[in-house]
């Protein structure tokens, strides 16, 4: 089959369970299953240890999937041979919310930005400089950003020269993991603008990870939720909004903060009870049903899985078609 | 509680077994690296080769290098560290004999340097970048650097030959004359301590420093706590961990320093015992008071590691 | 605009009215900042990292103080609790508390009315608790500070406190240690602790910034509970606008060390008077159609060392003129609030709504 015709992405069935002390082991994620389309941009949401980042490492080859494979344009390449699945891998980039971190506070930012072109060391140090350079103007840096060091930039330039930096290996897909989540709302959007541009001139893929929905309504194509390992939702963007099939989903978006004045504001908002059990010990069935407000028997006795609604909509709850309505009634009552 | 208590304490113990046999083969083979054959030194200057040779044999020392070792441990683990091969007599009598005076002096320093160190510390942390956090780091900096034979001599010339304050040399057992072998250690006690002291005093700063920037440390002040509890309850509490190791370091350093400080003050502990050994290569003396001084070091050591389970309620028992 | 209220069923009538009347003559404020200004000495140098700040928080009001991360909110908010280094900062301007002004208070006056009369929680709930302190102890602790009670009761009422804010089994958690809880547990052992001494203002900076929105969630409920039962007043500090609107009812914006808008928080959302908050708000993803180029504000926040004489907004406004480069007042405007820009009441600039 043609390359071009696989999904970039294809996760099937992927478990990643971390040993955890003696004789114990934590599932991180739990039998997921997505595809991301070429050029498309597939938002990642969830609570905090839902396993986001997890997912998003087994899917640049940075974590070894327990169970289940990660087909990159059709390819496995934990089968491949050391030297060739390293080559496949720069196509795989990821970045992540502390710039500063991943920036060495001695380099230069073109130096940090040139340093996968020498640890590949394919080229000369003049093209290899010309290539940094090239990549810093894409994302905004100019040829005076060249001889500062990290702590001389703010924030989003920092933000910027990381992308800079991965960009030099030509990637085709680009994981960023709560990239945006550190920066001022301003800069937040002139990131998430540059990197709409970076996709339009480059083709790239994004796995967008992040807790903001506000931010992955924006910029995704698609939106998975997760909740302790799993993915619960899966919907094109545009319909989570208004279309979403799962309460936890329904509990995310209205836990969302919106700039909104009184009349306009929703008045009720709902809050989910306790914390996200531990995913050492999930709870049998749903995992949402501790927290949710419409667990019954069945939910505790059987797991739901994900289960196509509408087209390219899918949802892991047995009560996904009546909830809503019951929501509507609580709404009523109180 | 009381059962997971007693299986930390264990499990701690069973961790140290590989250090004592590390430490016990180290000074094994450190002792075989010295120049000079014991044999030779016990059947005297005039011996025929079969006589250094029966001798050899009746010390087991024609035995593999690891057969010896095995042998020794073996003795060592049942109370038994051989017999001097000069006077003949078990070295273990020997050293629980010299042992007092040396846990003396060390103990004794040990105490000097906590009493004197902390609060020097606390003070330089509280007054961080004044003319006094200069001069207690000062001071700190030039008490690490004094060595401690020529610091003992000073002292001695000035507090027992100047004022007479202080005997200049020997030791009193502390079982039949308490004061009078604190008195005897003093001087002793002071030379070992001023390194100790130096060192607490800048290790408790720094930290104390770092925990008073902290989060909690603002916390603590929203929420209207006056500041000498902040910095003698919480402060202190916080840099309690490095306290504690400072102290197990000191300590140890202290043991091994006594070896110069008992030469310099004529006191016949086990330092000047490992020493004289030394000199005359009486291999079963020197290896049996080091592994009795590394012993007491290991106990230290998980007096210590107790104490942090106590003190810092993150540190996981068992 | 788009997906404003999410398939929620909104029921317009149960509405919760936040704005008070505005005809009202307000009472005298609890807290009433005038004029305040902030210099931190280093050696040799001397930095003004907040300058002419002004606002009010009447009892029980809660006002939310936003703003770009480096504009001083957290410095504001240090300042009024006195706990920056006394040594090397500088204060202008008066903080009354109920008539008394703090910064004339000696430093054992004013630990009187920390803890006790405002109180303050923090960003960072993992690092904010004494790690080798249980809670219970420390909210005792707290207590027996500004109370004459003894252990016992002390005790009683921290887990009263936990309870109040919704902590299970608030007498098994009360000698919990720090690292026993979750980040959302953390914040509200750290609420407790405040409220138990029933202070009259509390200062929230970024309560809730480190958290899930679901656990975000949750504690906004605690406070706005909180403070509609007991009356605590609270000046919210936080960079979310859609949490300070949720929360509060008026909005005080800050950009680089100075107040530029402070106005009822429904006519900021809707029709802003300082360009600087118009930016901010126009930010937000969710009031660009799915997409769409994001507008944002070019540059970033100046220094405190390179402040520039005239509108600190200048170099980053949009509408910036001639006259700008001057030095701005905070103007009152027609509808009761200030801004900090001369062009305020002609220009119409986007809010939420546009
Ligand atoms: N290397 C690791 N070892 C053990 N546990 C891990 C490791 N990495 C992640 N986890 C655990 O896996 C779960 C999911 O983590 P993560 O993927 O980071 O979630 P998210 O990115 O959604 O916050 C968490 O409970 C986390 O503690
Ligand atoms: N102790 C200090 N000394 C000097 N400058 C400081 C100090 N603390 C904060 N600043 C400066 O004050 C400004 C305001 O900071 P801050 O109040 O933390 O902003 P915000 O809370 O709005 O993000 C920043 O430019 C910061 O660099
Ligand atoms: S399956 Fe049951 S518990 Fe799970 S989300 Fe649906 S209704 Fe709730
Ligand atoms: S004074 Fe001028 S530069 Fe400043 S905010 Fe107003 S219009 Fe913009
Ligand atoms: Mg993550
Ligand atoms: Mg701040």
């Amino acid at each position: 089959m043609n390359k071009q015709e696989h999904p970039i992405i294809q996760a099937e069935n992927v478990t990643v369970r971390f040993p955890v002390g003696r004789r114990k082991t934590l599932t991180a994620v739990d039998n997921v299953s997505i595809s991301v389309r070429r050029g498309e941009t597939f938002g990642l949401i969830g609570e905090s240890g839902s396993g986001k980042s997890t997912l998003g490492r087994a899917i640049v080859c940075l974590e070894r999937p327990t169970k289940g494979t990660v087909l990159h344009s059709g390819q496995d390449l934990h089968t491949l041979p050391r030297a060739a699945m390293r080559r496949h891998r720069q196509q795989y980039q990821i970045i992540f919310q502390d710039p500063a971190a991943a920036l060495d506070p001695r380099m230069t930012i073109l130096r940090s930005v040139r340093e996968p072109l020498d640890v590949e060391g394919k080229s000369s140090l003049a093209e290899r400089n010309a290539r940094a350079l090239e990549m810093m103007g894409k994302v905004g840096l100019g040829p005076a950003f060249a001889g500062l060091y990290p702590h001389q930039l703010s924030g989003g330039q920092k933000q910027r020269a990381c992308i800079a930096r991965v960009l030099t290996l030509q990637p085709s897909l680009i994981v960023c993991d709560e990239a945006v989540a550190a920066l001022d709302v301003s800069i937040q959007a002139e990131i998430l603008n540059l990197l709409a541009d970076l996709q339009q001139e480059f083709g790239l893929t994004y796995l967008f990870i992040t807790h903001n929905i506000g931010v992955v309504e924006h910029i995704s194509d698609t939106v998975a939720v997760m909740y302790l390992g799993q993915i619960i939702e899966i919907a094109p963007a545009d319909r989570l909004a208004e279309h979403y099939l799962h309460p936890y989903t329904e509990a995310l978006l209205s836990a969302e903060p919106v700039a909104l004045p009184t009349a306009m504001r929703p008045d009720r908002r709902i809050l989910l009870k306790g914390e996200l059990p531990s995913p050492m010990d999930p709870p049998s069935g749903c995992r949402f049903r501790t927290r949710c407000r419409h667990a019954t028997e069945l939910c505790a006795a059987q797991a739901p899985g994900l289960r196509e609604l509408a087209p390219g909509h899918l949802t892991a709850c047995h009560h996904a078609e009546t909830f809503r309505e019951k929501t509507a009634a609580y709404e009523g009552v109180s | 509680m009381q059962n997971q208590f007693l299986r930390f304490l264990l499990w701690r113990m069973v961790q140290f077994l590989p250090v004592v046999a590390m430490a016990t083969l180290t000074i094994f083979s450190l002792i075989q690296l010295v120049p000079g054959d014991p044999a030779a030194t016990i059947a005297g200057e005039y011996a025929t080769a079969e006589n250094i040779e029966a001798i050899r044999h009746s010390l087991g020392l024609d035995r593999p290098l690891w057969e010896q070792y095995g042998i020794w441990l073996w003795n060592a683990a049942q109370g038994d560290l051989s017999n001097s091969l000069l006077s003949g007599l078990p070295v273990m009598d020997e050293v629980l004999r010299r042992l007092p005076s040396t846990l003396t002096i060390a103990v004794l320093a040990l105490c000097i340097a906590v009493i004197v160190g902390v609060p020097l510390g606390v003070l330089a942390a509280t007054r961080a970048d004044t003319m006094l956090d200069r001069l207690v780091t000062g001071i700190a900096s030039l008490g690490v650097a004094v060595p401690n034979f020529w610091l003992g001599m000073i002292l001695v010339s000035i507090f027992a030959l100047g004022f007479g304050w202080f005997p200049t040399t020997g030791a009193r057992p502390i079982s039949e004359d308490f004061w009078g072998a604190l008195h005897h250690a003093a001087l002793p006690a002071a030379t070992l301590a001023t390194g100790g002291i130096a060192e607490i005093a800048r290790q408790l700063r720094s930290s104390l420093i770092e925990v008073l920037q902290s989060q909690y440390v603002r916390t603590l002040r929203a929420k209207g706590l006056p500041n000498y509890l902040i910095l003698w309850k919480h402060g202190l509490r916080n840099a309690a961990l490095t306290l504690l190791t400072v102290i197990g370091l000191v300590f140890n350093h202290m043991l091994g320093a006594t070896v110069a400080t008992e030469a310099v003050f004529a006191i016949s502990g086990t330092g000047s015992m490992i020493v004289n050994a030394a000199i005359n290569k009486d291999f079963p003396v020197v290896q049996g008071a080091v592994f009795v001084l590394v012993l007491i070091v290991i106990v230290m050591n998980l007096i210590i590691d107790l104490f942090y389970s106590l003190l810092d309620p993150r540190v996981k028992k068992g | 605009m788009k997906k404003p209220w999410r398939g929620i069923p909104w029921t317009g009538e149960t509405m919760t009215t936040r704005t008070s009347d505005p005809m009202a003559k307000p009472p005298q404020p609890l807290l009433d900042v005038r004029g305040l200004g902030i210099t931190f000495s280093g050696p040799g140098s001397l930095v003004p990292v907040v300058r002419d700040v002004s606002l009010t928080v009447a009892a029980g009001e809660s006002v939310g103080l936003v703003g770009e991360s480096g504009c001083g909110k957290t410095v504001t908010g240090l300042a009024l609790m006195g706990l920056l280094p006394f040594r090397t900062s500088r204060f202008d301007g008066q903080i009354l508390l109920d008539g008394e002004n703090l910064l004339e208070l000696s430093e054992r006056q004013w630990r009187k009315r920390r803890g006790r009369r405002i109180g303050m929680i923090f960003q960072e709930p993992m690092t904010a608790l004494d790690p080798v302190f249980t809670i219970g102890a420390q909210i005792g602790e707290t207590l027996r500070t500004h109370f004459r009670i003894g252990r016992s009761e002390a005790r009683e009422r921290a887990i009263e406190a936990l309870a109040q804010v919704g902590i299970p089994d608030p007498a098994t958690r009360h000698d919990a240690y720090p690292h026993e809880l979750s980040g959302g547990m953390r914040q509200r052992a750290m609420i407790a602790m405040t409220i138990s001494c029933e202070p009259a203002l509390l200062i929230a900076d970024e309560p809730t910034t480190a958290l899930d929105v679901t656990v975000q969630a949750q504690i906004m409920d605690v406070l706005g509970e909180l403070s509609a039962r007991s009356g605590m007043a609270m000046l919210f500090i936080s960079h979310d606008l859609g949490l300070v609107s949720q929360t509060c009812s008026r909005i005080v914006t800050m950009y680089a060390g100075e107040v530029v808008e402070s106005r009822a928080a429904d006519d900021v959302l809707c029709r802003p008077r300082h360009p600087y908050t118009s930016g901010l708000l126009r930010s937000l993803p969710s009031f660009t159609p799915r997409k769409g180029r994001l507008p944002s504000i070019p540059g970033r926040v100046p220094r405190p060392a390179e402040f520039p004489n005239g509108c600190r907004f200048e170099g980053r406004c949009p509408h910036a003129q001639q006259q700008c480069s001057a030095r701005q007042q905070l103007q009152p405007l027609r509808d009761g609030g200030f801004a900090r820009c001369w062009r305020s009441e002609e220009l119409s600039l986007p809010g939420v709504l546009s």
